[in-house]
């Protein structure tokens, strides 16, 4: 894959994800800050589609969520990192307190374009990649959310993850991913 | 952690959104200052020791075309920079390996925007880190994401020297003159070599390794000053070994540390020791596995009596490490003990308080000024970067000749 044309592929599958969504007027749009191990910044966009409750008391309502997500985050200078991933899980929502948490596992495809040798001109010290390599990982990962509710369509959350990043040759490694950022729903999730 | 990995935690937490498109472009530019020094001397500079400070203190002074001398105690320039050829298919830093700052860095060092030359540079963030502990080597793959430097992908900071410095100074390099004394006395320093020969200028840049200052190797008139000698009392030089061995086979990891890696590996306070694949990203065919130690892991290695009984212990320890993989393709080794070298005598420098080097640095008289990697800038202590700077620290303030 040609690395100028990664971008656009991965933006068009997004695109294609959120005319499908809008489409079904589904439940909410994540969007917010997303890196690895918290220092290899990026940001991160989805939808949240609601598959259905399970469990409803009243007060708090455990549901099936279903979300597809797109990811980029760079650890600067060496690699840029493109992911896409489908995450599954459980959501409990506390009407009360205007909260929610969930359990959930996802499975992804990272997509890594690594800087391995730079070009350095001595008289300027402009600097410009040299040689890139371009690896494909499968990486799956165990997520857990809070958020709370700040209106009644908006909600922040913060999210921790932990997977594997698979890789040939004995390269593959844990890998630790915190996200934060807001849902946008487009039903009135808070009061529901 | 190196400083560069610092400053790119803090980009990534602070800054590190705003700009993202320009961290994902994988192109920047750097302004590189060019202006020569305002200069208030016409007189002779003699620079003592042609290692990386004062090589670039040498190339300096040429550029502001002040008459110098560089009074050198070994057959060779370089210092503690120095490579070999033999080993592999590709030249190895025998001395100082790695980049710890930004390429633009090199450009930095030259200030000469006329040279059109590119160098490459590896990005040495190595994906395979493994961790000798209670007798087993556990893959740690996960610290690769904190560790990042660069290295020169075919040619070495032997080479980078030789090509853009040493060209317009070789010709005032005097070798084999190690300085047994300075005299500043009166109105001119003197400096007279162990073959008995005196060199006489205006000024002197002294570059000495440390040790030879805390060893009191060399007399000076008037005598040293106390709060100088009490100040190198707080900075150590300790042992230093490098040994290349190269292998018919590639059994080893990118970087492989003994202990925990925070204590023995980035930077820990009692030095550092770390077997790596020299020839990570070189685009060779030869394997070469290196062992880097410097500090108290070192001295084991730098005080086994002979070259034999080195090889003997390391092969002893990569056989226990790599399940006696290593002698059975071992293929030949080149080693570096720096500790050894008469004219160096051990690795750089661990200040046990930085706030002794601005004593340190400080010149004698304004006439005795002092550069190397012990008085360079906070950040780039110990390196050859950091030489370098501190070179140009020394010649601005020669050449203003505020004194």
């Amino acid at each position: 894959m040609n690395r100028r044309h990664t971008p656009f592929i991965f933006a068009l599958l997004f695109l294609t994800s959120l005319s499908t969504f809008t489409a079904s007027a589904q439940e909410a749009i994540t969007m917010g800050y997303f890196s690895r191990v918290g220092i290899q910044p990026g940001i991160q966009a989805g939808l949240l589609f609601d598959l259905g409750s399970i469990n409803d008391s009243g007060t708090r309502a455990r549901s099936v969520f279903l979300s597809p997500q797109a990811a980029v985050f760079t650890r600067p200078g060496i690699n840029t990192n493109y992911l896409l991933r489908v995450e599954s899980g459980i959501s409990q929502k506390s009407r009360s307190e205007r909260s929610f948490s969930a359990l959930s596992v996802s499975a992804g495809y990272l997509f890594k374009t690594e800087v391995e040798s730079v070009s350095v001109s001595l008289g300027s010290g402009e600097i410009t990649d040299k040689a890139r390599t371009n690896t494909h990982h499968f990486v799956p990962a165990l997520h857990s959310t809070y958020g709370r509710y700040f209106s009644e369509k908006w909600s922040w959350f913060t999210k921790i993850g932990l997977g594997y990043r698979f890789e040939k040759e004995d390269l593959g490694t844990t890998t630790l991913f915190f996200e934060a950022g807001v849902h946008l729903s487009l039903k009135n999730i808070a009061k529901s | 952690m190196k400083k560069r990995d610092f400053l790119k935690i803090g980009a990534a937490l602070g800054l590190g959104l705003p700009f993202l498109g320009h961290l994902l472009s994988g192109c920047s530019e750097e302004d590189i200052n060019t202006e020569l020094f305002d200069v208030n001397f016409d007189g002779k500079v003699l620079i003592v020791g042609a290692g990386a400070a004062g090589i670039t203190a040498g190339y300096i002074l040429q550029r502001h075309n002040i008459d110098f001398e560089i009074i050198e105690a070994s057959a060779v320039h370089g210092g503690r920079i120095k490579k070999t050829e033999t080993l592999a298919d590709f030249p190895i830093d025998l001395g100082a390996e790695w980049l710890h700052d930004e390429p633009s860095m090199l450009a930095q060092m030259l200030r000469d925007d006329s040279i059109q030359d590119n160098v490459e540079m590896i990005e040495y963030a190595p994906p395979k880190i493994s961790v000798w502990r209670d007798g087993k080597l556990r893959k740690r793959n996960f610290f690769s994401n904190f560790y990042a430097e660069y290295k020169f992908k075919s040619t070495t900071w032997y080479d980078y020297f030789e090509r853009y410095m040493i060209p317009g100074i070789q010709r005032q390099i005097r070798y084999n003159q190690p300085v047994a004394a300075i005299d500043h006395s009166g109105s001119e320093v003197t400096v007279r070599t162990a073959n008995n020969e005196t060199f006489t200028g205006d000024r002197l840049i002294l570059t000495v390794p440390l040790t030879i200052l805390k060893n009191e190797r060399i007399d000076f008139t008037p005598a040293f000053p106390a709060d100088k000698t009490a100040a190198l009392e707080k900075v150590d030089m300790p042992d230093g070994v490098k040994v290349f061995i190269r292998f018919r086979e590639n059994f080893y990891p990118d970087i492989a540390f003994e202990g925990g890696i925070i204590e023995n590996g980035l930077g820990g306070a009692e030095g550092e020791k770390i077997y790596y694949n020299a020839a990570f990203r070189k685009d060779s065919d030869s394997n070469v596995l290196a062992l880097f130690t410097v500090g108290a892991p070192a001295t084991v290695y730098a005080t086994q009596p002979s070259e034999e009984a080195l090889m003997t212990y390391i092969m002893n320890e990569l056989d226990e490490w790599f399940d006696g993989k290593a002698s059975a393709n071992y293929e030949a080794h080149v080693i570096q003990n720096w500790s050894a070298e008469p004219y160096i005598g051990g690795s750089y420098s661990h200040y046990e308080d930085e706030d002794v080097q601005s004593t340190l640095k400080r010149a004698i008289d304004n006439k005795i000024f002092f550069a190397g990697e012990t008085y360079a800038p906070s950040a780039s202590i110990a390196t050859v970067h950091g030489a370098a700077l501190s070179a140009y620290d020394a010649v601005e303030a020669l050449l203003k000749n505020e004194g």
